[in-house]
């Protein structure tokens, strides 16, 4: 696996430092815990340690350079022992930004032009940021640490430098003090983006200003709009447990006020978020762990539109009605069912609110049988939702009864091999499908 | 005055004009007998659910209203008739409120509790105690946003203010000097709260030395010393110099929904604590009303709180097809 030595920050306030000194050279072989290199800033120096078995295949800032910024990449390792790839079980892309692959820090400055030509799903976060921010002075990021560090997601990157401190918000890991302020913010007339490190973990302490913000405008008899956007990580993140993995999309569902989406592609990333910035209300975007380094050519103008799902892959035998991560497990599995003579139609759901049943009605008019897939759990869950909407108002195109697949009810475990049995994978739906048309294995 | 709390000005003769001393008195007063109202159709049940009031508590909204400017943004607990009357809002359309009417300041579907009025610079009225303080945090960022000199009031209780998310709202508003005065109504009536007034000693004041915001304990019956403390406050905010904590000591006479606070507390001590008596007292000694001028004032205040009433109650109610209206998702 290839690892990026990043520039570490060494004391809070630091913004780049000198590489004094390299303790190895390009192509040695490195042991864990060997030193790599000595970092100094003016009050501090810090030894950077090799994390792994491996080699150092580049050194990419000499020793004695200054001005190093934090972040900045300064080494390339390949590590000794190869991880084994979780796509294997369904997942379709098994980088964190922990393990950097393609290296979404080596994009310069956020491009102007609306193309979207390979652009990352990060990348088109912050693309959609920076273009709504140029646009309206009023649009501001704010999260823990999101100017200096870039955020948890590491979206805000280039944000900084464009737009300074005062629309790229930093405030210190205080919940109530950031939920505040930002709700406040657009009680006011502002519109707030808020990064969450992640759903699972700040859906607690957000409880209150989530419901303040979705409820106020209703509650105030339509005068006080709250324009105001929560985007963060949810659900899966490998090697993260319980809440730190947690997937909220159905209990976000259930804040009359509060529009959810969950785009799965770059385009609907950005699409997503620009009408999310735009829209006069609170929204929620949940974005993934796994998602933020895929690429996508297409054009942001399609990506879609909040509250409308779009049909990821046509077909004619059953409907998979899809959602956020998930929805790749079910293309992975349509190609495959494709092999055996049967054609999937995968539904790609964007919305948990306002939720799209009438492309999933339509979709089913035609295929008459549906499955429905979702990491979160299955209780109470979207796909309980679409089924008992179809139920009722498609019955009668239904040739058999719908099928849900959902995350296992248990807290996220620990090890890499029940993280996977904890999710359903591309695995799993094809051998409900099987079963579904009557071709069971 | 011996013997009560004092302010941050220990000044016994504070100088205000006539005309402050009448519109103080005359806003409280409004208030009082607004609340009384409010108190008695709790009773007769056309209020439903709860009903806070702030009987006892006027002169630390008042004083503090006069202090700022008319566009300084006001945040509040769940407490929210006396400011939103000191602000000017129509009473009229409180009450309609109250009473669940179609024509409430939020059309019967906030109440008591859920009242807006983005148009008096007024941002609610928030049930979950404690709110009122990151939410203010955020209303002082917007005018610091803009570049506006606005500085946000904050209000809430003693009770709230022991969250902690209070203590968080403390430490952002300090680390950017936030333009906001954080204002604990503390009306010794919290559950559970063993102040009283004038002889226990409270440090709600010094709730923000943490993160070293400056605080005051502020005698809340006497509107004179609430003024000059919210001015100092509100100066410093407005200067850029960041927040100050009042604590306000007031008593409380009604509990939520008009029932009593406090079994036998004495007349006397009621008579002590009593903002608005108090008040009319200083506007007869000093001569500026007699009392026949103060009578006519009383009965206008009076009669304008009863048409109001009148008149709310005679509105419409909402109908079911009003359930789905300003939805907003």
């Amino acid at each position: 696996m290839r690892r990026e030595i990043l520039m570490p920050i060494v004391t809070p306030s630091m913004t780049d430092g000198k590489i004094s000194r390299w303790h190895v050279a390009e192509g040695q072989q490195v042991a864990a815990g060997d030193v790599l290199v000595e970092i100094a800033t003016p009050t501090a120096t810090l030894e950077i340690e090799a994390e792994d078995e491996g080699h150092v295949e580049r050194i990419l800032v000499p020793a004695g350079t200054e001005g190093v910024k934090v972040n900045t990449p300064i080494a390339i390792v390949l590590a000794g022992v190869q991880q084994k790839p979780l796509s294997a079980r369904g997942l379709a892309q098994p980088l964190g930004f922990a393990s950097l692959d393609p290296l979404p820090d080596l994009a310069p400055a956020p491009p102007r032009s609306a193309e979207t030509a390979g652009r990352s799903y990060r990348e088109a976060l912050r693309d959609a940021l920076a273009a709504e921010m140029r646009r309206d002075p009023d649009v501001f990021l704010i999260g823990v640490d999101v100017a200096q560090n870039r955020g948890a997601p590491k979206v805000a990157q280039g944000l900084l430098d464009e737009f300074g401190p005062s629309r790229v918000v930093s405030v210190p890991p205080i919940e109530d003090a950031l939920f505040g302020v930002a709700v406040g913010a657009a009680m006011a007339g502002l519109k707030p983006v808020v990064e969450l490190s992640h759903w699972g973990r700040s859906i607690d302490s957000l409880g209150a200003y989530l419901a303040s913000a979705a409820e106020t405008f209703y509650l105030s008899g339509g005068k006080l709009p709250v324009p105001i956007v929560f985007r963060g990580p949810n659900g899966f993140v490998p090697g993260m447990t319980g809440q730190d993995a947690r997937c909220v999309a159905a209990q976000l569902a259930h804040i009359p006020g509060l529009k959810v989406a969950q785009p799965a592609t770059p385009c609907a990333a950005y699409a997503l978020l620009s009408q999310a910035i735009r829209d006069p209300g609170p929204v929620a975007l949940l974005e993934h762990d796994q998602l933020y380094a895929t690429r996508e050519q297409g054009d942001v103008a399609e990506g879609g539109a909040l509250g409308a799902a779009r049909i990821a892959r046509a077909g004619s035998d059953l409907t998979i009605a899809a959602i956020g991560h998930a929805v790749f497990g079910a293309l992975e599995a349509a190609g495959r069912l494709s092999a055996e003579g049967i054609e999937a139609e995968v539904i790609d759901l964007m919305c948990v609110r306002p939720l799209d049943r009438d492309a999933v009605a339509a979709s089913v008019a035609r295929t008459g049988r549906l499955m429905t897939l979702e990491q979160g759990w299955g209780d109470g869950g979207i796909g309980a939702e679409l089924v008992a909407s179809i139920a009722s108002r498609s019955f009668a195109s239904l040739k058999c009864a719908p099928v849900r697949l959902a995350g296992a009810a248990v807290p996220m475990p620990y090890a890499g091999e029940l993280q996977a049995a904890a999710l359903p994978g591309a695995e799993q739906v094809v051998k409900a499908a099987l079963e579904l048309l009557g071709r069971p294995r | 005055m011996t013997g009560s709390p004092l302010g941050p000005v220990g000044a016994e003769d504070i100088m205000f004009s006539p005309d402050e001393e009448i519109a103080a008195y005359r806003s409280m007063l409004l208030i009082r007998r607004f609340e009384e109202k409010a108190g008695q159709l709790y009773a007769l049940q056309a209020i439903h659910g709860v009903c806070p009031l702030c009987i006892g508590q006027e002169a630390s909204i008042v004083g503090t209203m006069m202090a700022a400017r008319a566009t300084d943004p006001v945040i509040t607990s769940y407490r929210t008739h006396g400011a939103l009357l000191a602000r000017g809002v129509d009473p009229r359309l409180v009450l309609a409120e109250l009473l669940g009417r179609k024509t409430g300041l939020a059309q019967g579907k906030g109440g008591t509790v859920r009242m807006f009025a983005p148009e008096h610079h007024f941002f609610g009225g928030h049930g979950t105690a404690g709110l009122a303080a990151p939410l203010g945090a955020g209303l002082a960022f917007a005018s610091r946003y803009r570049g506006g000199d606005d500085v946000t009031l904050c209000f809430f209780g003693d009770g709230a203010a022991a969250r902690g998310r209070v203590l968080e709202a403390y430490k952002i508003a300090a680390q950017w000097a936030l333009p906001i005065v954080f204002i604990i109504d503390n009306n010794t009536a919290a559950p559970g709260a063993s102040i009283v007034l004038g002889q226990l000693p409270s440090a709600l004041a010094e709730s923000g030395t943490p993160v070293a915001i400056p605080g005051h304990q502020v005698d809340g019956i006497d509107v004179r010393r609430v003024i000059v403390a919210a001015r100092q406050a509100i100066a410093r905010a407005r200067d850029g110099d960041g927040p100050t904590i009042l604590e306000m000591l007031t008593y409380r006479y009604r509990g939520h929904g008009g029932v009593p606070a406090r079994a036998g507390a004495s007349e006397r001590r009621l008579e002590e604590a009593d903002p608005v008596s108090r008040a009319r007292g200083r506007i007869l000694a000093s001569g500026i009303l007699n009392e026949r001028a103060l009578k006519a004032l009383e009965k206008e205040v009076k009669e304008s709180v009863v048409s109001a009433a009148l008149a709310a109650r005679a509105e419409p109610v909402p109908e079911a097809a009003d359930l789905f209206a300003a939805t907003g998702a």
